[in-house]
């Protein structure tokens, strides 16, 4: 039985812009480094200044994108039927390099534990109990068709309820993120490949 | 209606034994196999004591009468999954047969030797030497070797990899979609993995001491082990007696740390206690506990104060046998899969060598003398792996 899936929500943020659902968040001067945003959120969750480059925006992008009105916005689906996929083009490479620096005198654990870009998808599902069926893929860049053939999959085929998806990339220098919401037999964008490269680019 | 799973064979090779009976000498008789690299060559040759599998692989590809380029997890595989299969091999005619083989290391020991001339004249190196690098290509070889058809499928989810491949197997057993399946796993030692355990500081320097207040980590080991499991069925055709059932088993996610466990174990109760749940039976009914007691101070304690908060006070007898095999990561589960089939055949308990300090977190100690003529009839094995994932079955006798 194929359900009506769709883009019920997303977030774009890059060099230039950030925005959530085609409104320009409140924080797009808050600068580049995750670490700013973090404090302009106004978290307290300590553990996000361990993580890589990589994980801190793909955490920063959930945090944004799940927040809604009234708390956040998968309050009543079951957490293992949420999905998770992330694509990514340079994975955990800036961390990576940190990394081999280390080598040659004490090789950092703490760096070491973040040299796997999948990590980022355990930091989101930890924060938010996540417990469906998860996937990071490398692609050569943003690639709609990829994000929407796993997205797609996990919700007709393999009972997920709701699914995280998008693509994240980021080094110190850079970074790219864009992250969507996608529900079942919901009022909103039809997930399609086109739709997905559409919100992209805007 | 659920059919059960027997465990009707055994096979194994690790630094104790390359078979059944050796590796079953060997804990009887209190011998570990932990010590100097000798075949695994790296920078920690005098530093970092390993319990290799004491052949090279010229001596393995023999053992197993397949190809000496074979990745040093396939001959190993092939070795274990051999004494399993053979046995039933020629007689399983018109059985429908499943090969589930976990793995975390693949072919990265021969990728390692590939690799450094490689990087400098991208010209040199044989491709014969990374074509099996990944982990289902492991599996694959073996399986061909065997002639395992019916349903292949490698499982790799760290240390308790080898346990989930157990599970998997039971589950399509119980199911009717199989009627025989060689269930295991295996892995070689690898720098990759040997630096990789470095960097998270979680090797000792000294042999392991697993469940002792004075521990320093875990000695990282090589092996493989695989259980034959079979249905009413497949034993009947077979003429094959019962060693004992899988009679439960469960995988849970403590979503705690990339590589630790949470303090008190939420991950390794849900995985007792769900494993007891699906046998029918409660803490009490557990005979004895095979450890997943690696030796790190993080497992140790996080484990052992989840059995002692399913436990309480009648924590039944329990031991790590990780002293004698060091943890072999990937093959750790189904190495410990054969030893607590053997708990159960011979009523034996293996003791949890070198342990001299009781920890201070925990009310229990493990069992430290070989225990021989006792009535074992529900041995619970834990297996814990990096990303949380936690997994424990339960033997029985029938």
């Amino acid at each position: 039985m194929n359900e009506q899936l769709t883009i019920t929500h997303y977030v774009r943020i890059n060099r230039t812009k950030a925005e959530k659902d085609n409104t320009p968040l409140l924080l797009s001067t808050a600068g580049q480094q995750p670490d700013d945003w973090y404090r302009v959120l106004g978290h307290a969750y300590l553990k996000f200044f361990k993580m890589d480059v990589l994980s801190k925006w793909a955490w920063l992008g959930a945090e944004i994108l799940l927040s809604g009105k009234d708390g956040f916005i998968y309050n009543g689906i079951d957490k293992d039927k949420i999905g998770l996929v992330l694509t990514t083009a340079q994975g955990c490479l800036e961390v990576d390099k940190k990394y081999l620096q280390t080598v040659a005198e004490i090789p950092s654990p703490a760096l070491f534990v973040y040299t796997l870009p999948n990590i980022m998808l355990g930091e989101i599902c930890i924060r938010h109990g996540f417990k469906g069926e998860q996937l990071s893929q490398v692609t050569d860049g943003f690639d709609g068709a990829a994000i929407w053939f796993w997205a797609n999959d996990l919700m007709q085929h393999k009972g997920m309820d709701a699914c995280l998806c998008g693509y994240v990339d980021a080094t110190d220098a850079d970074m790219d993120l864009c992250l969507f919401w996608v529900e079942k037999n919901k009022a909103g964008v039809a997930l399609t490949t086109a739709h997905l490269a559409t919100l992209y680019k805007q | 209606m659920k059919q059960s799973a027997y465990i009707v064979g055994t096979g194994i090779i690790s630094a104790i034994g390359a078979n059944t009976a050796s590796c079953l000498a060997s804990l009887v008789n209190k011998t570990a196999g932990i010590g100097k690299a000798h075949f695994l060559k790296t920078h920690w040759q005098d530093e970092l004591p390993v319990a290799e599998v004491k052949f090279s692989n010229e001596d393995l590809a023999k053992m197993a009468a397949v190809h000496e380029l074979w990745p040093r997890t396939a001959l190993l595989s092939m070795i274990a999954a051999k004494e399993a299969w053979s046995p039933f091999q020629d007689i399983s005619k018109g059985l429908r047969a499943g090969f589930f083989s976990a793995n975390t290391v693949g072919g990265m020991d021969l990728t390692e030797q590939f690799y450094p001339g490689f990087l400098k004249d991208n010209h040199t190196g044989d491709k014969v030497m990374f074509v099996h690098h990944e982990c289902g290509a492991i599996t694959e070889l073996v399986a061909d070797a065997l002639g395992i058809h019916d349903f292949v499928t490698t499982i790799s989810t760290a240390c308790s990899s080898s346990a989930n491949s157990i599970m998997m197997a039971a589950q399509m057993i119980e199911n009717g979609m199989l009627d025989i399946a060689v269930a295991g796993g295996a892995d070689c030692l690898s720098k990759f993995t040997l630096n990789g355990f470095n960097t998270l500081m979680i090797l000792d320097k000294q042999l392991c001491q697993p469940f002792d207040q004075n521990r320093r980590g875990l000695n990282l080991g090589e092996g493989a082990g695989y259980l034959v499991l079979m249905s009413e069925k497949a034993m009947h055709q077979c003429n094959a007696s019962a060693i004992c059932t899988l009679s439960g088993y469960a995988n849970a996610n403590d979503a705690y740390h990339q590589t630790a466990s949470s303090p008190d174990g939420i991950g390794n109760k849900l995985a007792m206690q769900g494993a007891m749940d699906i046998a029918g039976i409660t803490a009490k009914d557990i005979s004895y506990i095979n450890l997943h007691g690696t030796g790190t101070a993080n497992n140790d304690s996080s484990e052992g104060k989840a059995i002692e908060q399913l436990f309480g006070d009648k924590i039944p007898m329990a031991s790590s046998t990780k002293a004698y095999t060091g943890h072999t990561l990937g093959a750790a589960a189904a190495v410990e899969a054969v030893f607590s089939v053997l708990s159960v055949r011979d009523g034996i308990v293996y003791p949890n060598l070198r342990f001299e300090t009781p920890m201070e977190d925990i009310s229990w100690r493990p069992v430290t003398e070989l225990k021989t003529g006792q009535d074992i009839r529900h041995v619970l094995s834990n297996s814990f792996g990096f990303g949380g994932n936690c997994s424990s079955l339960v033997f029985s006798k029938c």
